[in-house]
């Protein structure tokens, strides 16, 4: 992970932050917001991205005022070594965890709807492994790769002229029925789908010109939500939001449900969820990348290499914790409150400071 | 040099191979029927394609370009598995067309069976559910050299464009958004006679469980009620003639209206077609087509048609069309109050029809 490996372009921040928020939580989402907030799951949908681009442009304040700093260095000077200290532990606990809640979702589509054989230990180390290969390079390779695997993202588009005949715009009524507290969990996980770039705050300053970054960075969590939203539309108008809420995996389950034009066509499904692997492949590399680059900040070494294996495998275990997929779909909803800690709490918190400590002279 | 050890690392690659089966290792399913046996347990019968026979083969029957198993048992799975245990090979749903199910066994209920199916992972959501008039097996055994495969014979009778409104053409999905909500759709009826399948009516199913047949005319009226209708004839006669009109297709909006506290329907359908035929016994040269006529009696046929299939649906406290849908989109607070005993308030609930079927020819003499 040497310097020039890791710098990439502001326009790269696009796809990366893309690449980042569509992982494993697309094939979910559509089906959390059914089965919390019917209809108005869209609307909770559309609130959670605003927040998300709130929350996008507080991070980028950030990083832009530490332009040469990782927050594990430029923490210390403004809430002392302990609690930076406390900071960076939690950074590292939540990364982990995020990457092991994208991994353990991963591994269990994996296992219902291609290799319902394979060990899914197996499935988890091949993707680590994977992830693995790569994140020792760098982030340019890393960013270079997804913007490979960006253009799959927009596939489904594809699929509007084939559903138009079964689309039913009905499907989006009744409005307003939901009770706060439902939409909130709605809020609450459209949040963590869109999750995810905050890793910024770690890799921004391997960004080369950063006047572009938050402009940027608005761009790619825009048209991912604007990708997710399209999904999320397209399942509801199509399966409807009771069937939604039941399935697993809609957007698949849409394609079933697609009246194709021939036979070859039938199982086009699996195409569809091999973009989705892609998807969970870029979602993995991109944090496995940022947890050892962070750890190697926190112990100021200049290679963050020696950090991926260990955190590949700490990711396995990790996600191998939960007995079922309702105790892990409860571990995601925690990582879900831990985003927020993060975001909202202390990004928030680190700007004020930095804030007050510029405005005092002579600093 | 030095990452040697990583090479042995990249045979994860090959994980895929685990779950490895070729073709031949799989018995690809077409077709399933459930019949009822004396001792409460159902039989279970599948259509294994026999393939090169009936792909390529010529002169095949279906007894000849499939084959039919059987086994009995309580669940789907424990009679796969028993199925799997004769065959060695893996059954394959993601290829099923049709699941047939004998109306006694409805009578009990299908929601076992459609459970099965809405979990497999391979199922398509295109799949038929159809009920037999009879035994469902015997769906497999006709022997006609036209179709070799019995099941892909069913699935195009349903889905064929051609004019045959009479048979229902809910596939799974669309059975699966009605049942959902009240438990109640209407199901293509099939009947197998030995050389052929014959595909018209529908069951009419309540709470998941079959009560009652619908003649050709209703499953006609259920599927303009769909707007699922894409061509069909239909006859009227004036003066003693017959004047087959044939429908492009039928658009039927329908609409939920609050009246006093209560809810109404409008039903309105509006067609464009053509006059296919004039029949006539005695030969009379045509002067002019009494177009308005013939609009005006066809109006009232499928007005009455309709209002009779709705008043038999009424009279069964049952809702295969989702009107329930309507209510709970529109007036989601009546749908609170309504929807545990939604089938008695349907049953009291007003229509309003219209029809506007217009005759844009008359073919090429007047």
């Amino acid at each position: 992970m040497n310097q020039t490996r890791n710098q990439i372009s502001s326009p790269e921040v696009t796809v990366l932050v893309i690449n980042i928020i569509i992982g494993a939580g697309l094939i979910s989402i559509p089906s959390l917001l059914a089965s919390s907030a019917g209809a108005d799951g869209i609307l909770a949908f559309i609130a959670a991205s605003f927040i998300t681009l709130i929350s996008g442009i507080l991070i980028c304040r950030l990083v832009l005022r530490f332009p040469q700093q990782s927050l594990a260095e430029y923490a210390p000077q403004l809430v002392g070594k302990f609690f930076a200290w406390i900071i960076s532990l939690f950074i590292t606990i939540d990364l982990l965890f995020r990457m092991a809640t994208v991994l353990r979702t991963f591994s269990e589509s994996v296992s219902v709807f291609l290799l319902p054989r394979t060990p899914s230990l197996l499935i988890m180390v091949t993707m680590m492994f994977a992830a693995g290969l790569l994140a020792r390079n760098g982030l340019a390779p890393v960013t270079r790769s997804c913007g490979i695997i960006v253009f799959f993202f927009f596939f489904h588009f594809l699929l509007v002229p084939f559903v138009i005949g079964i689309f039913d715009f009905g499907e989006f009524l009744p409005l307003f029925q939901t009770d706060w507290q439902s939409f909130a969990e709605s809020i609450r996980d459209s949040i963590i789908t869109l999750g995810g770039f905050d890793v910024l705050l770690i890799i921004g300053l391997n960004v080369t010109g950063k006047k572009k970054l938050l402009k940027n960075t608005l761009i790619g969590i825009t048209t991912a939500s604007l990708i997710t939203l399209s999904q999320i539309v397209l399942t509801f108008g199509t399966l409807s939001v009771s069937q939604t809420a039941k399935v697993q995996a809609p957007i698949l389950e849409t394609i079933k449900y697609m009246p194709v034009p021939t036979l070859l066509l039938e199982r086009v499904d699996i195409f569809f969820f091999g973009i989705w692997i892609a998807g969970a492949y870029s979602t993995i590399l991109i944090f496995l990348f940022t947890v050892a680059f962070h750890l190697s900040k926190v112990f100021k070494l200049k290679k963050g290499d020696i950090f991926v294996w260990p955190c590949a495998i700490v990711t396995c275990i990790l996600a191998n914790l939960s007995p079922n997929y309702i105790v892990s779909a409860n571990l995601s909803a925690l990582t879900g409150y831990s985003l927020m800690v993060l975001t909202f709490g202390i990004v928030p918190l680190l700007l004020i400071l930095s804030r007050k400590k510029s405005s005092k002279p002579g600093k | 040099m030095k990452r040697h050890w990583l090479l042995p690392l990249f045979l994860l690659m090959l994980i895929g191979c685990w779950d490895s089966a070729d073709i031949d290792q799989r018995s690809l399913v077409l077709g399933v029927a459930i019949d009822p046996t004396e001792n409460h347990q159902v039989q279970m019968s599948i259509e294994l394609p026999i393939l090169g026979t009936s792909l390529g083969g010529s002169e095949t029957s279906s007894s000849e370009g499939s084959r039919v198993l059987s086994t009995t048992g309580t669940t789907v799975a424990e009679m796969a598995t028993l199925l799997e245990n004769r065959l060695w090979r893996a059954v394959f749903f993601g290829h099923t067309k049709v699941v047939v199910i004998n109306e006694e066994v409805a009578r009990d209920g299908i929601w076992p069976y459609i459970d099965f199916f809405d979990r497999n992972p391979n199922t398509s959501r295109r799949i038929k559910f159809i009920i037999a008039n009879g035994e469902a097996a015997d769906v497999f055994a006709i022997d006609n050299p036209l179709e070799p495969l019995a099941s892909l014979y069913l699935s195009q009778l349903i889905e064929m464009p051609g004019p045959n409104a009479a048979a229902i053409t809910l596939n799974f999905q669309d059975m699966a958004r009605l049942l959902e909500l009240t438990g109640d759709a209407a199901l293509p009826r099939v009947r197998a006679t030995d050389t052929e399948l014959v595909v018209g009516g529908a069951a009419l199913i309540k709470d998941y469980k079959f009560i009652a047949w619908l003649g050709e005319n209703e499953a006609r009226a259920t599927q303009m009620l769909y707007n699922a209708v894409r061509s069909e004839r239909i006859t009227v006669s004036i003066d003693e003639r017959i004047y087959v009109y044939t429908v492009r297709q039928i658009d039927t909006k329908i609409k939920a209206r609050l009246v006093d506290g209560k809810i109404e329907f409008d039903i309105a359908l509006s067609s464009d077609g053509h006059l296919m035929e004039v029949f006539s016994q005695t030969p009379k040269h045509t002067v002019t087509t009494p177009l308005g006529e013939i609009e005006q009696e066809l109006n009232n046929l499928i007005c009455t048609q309709i209002e009779h299939t709705i008043d038999k649906f009424q009279s069964y406290e049952c809702d295969p069309i989702g009107f329930a849908i309507y209510v709970k989109r529109y007036y989601p607070k009546i749908w609170h109050e309504q929807s545990d005993d939604w089938g008695h308030y349907f049953s009291t609930t007003k229509f309003n029809i219209s029809s506007d079927f217009k005759i844009r020819q008359s073919g090429v003499i007047e």
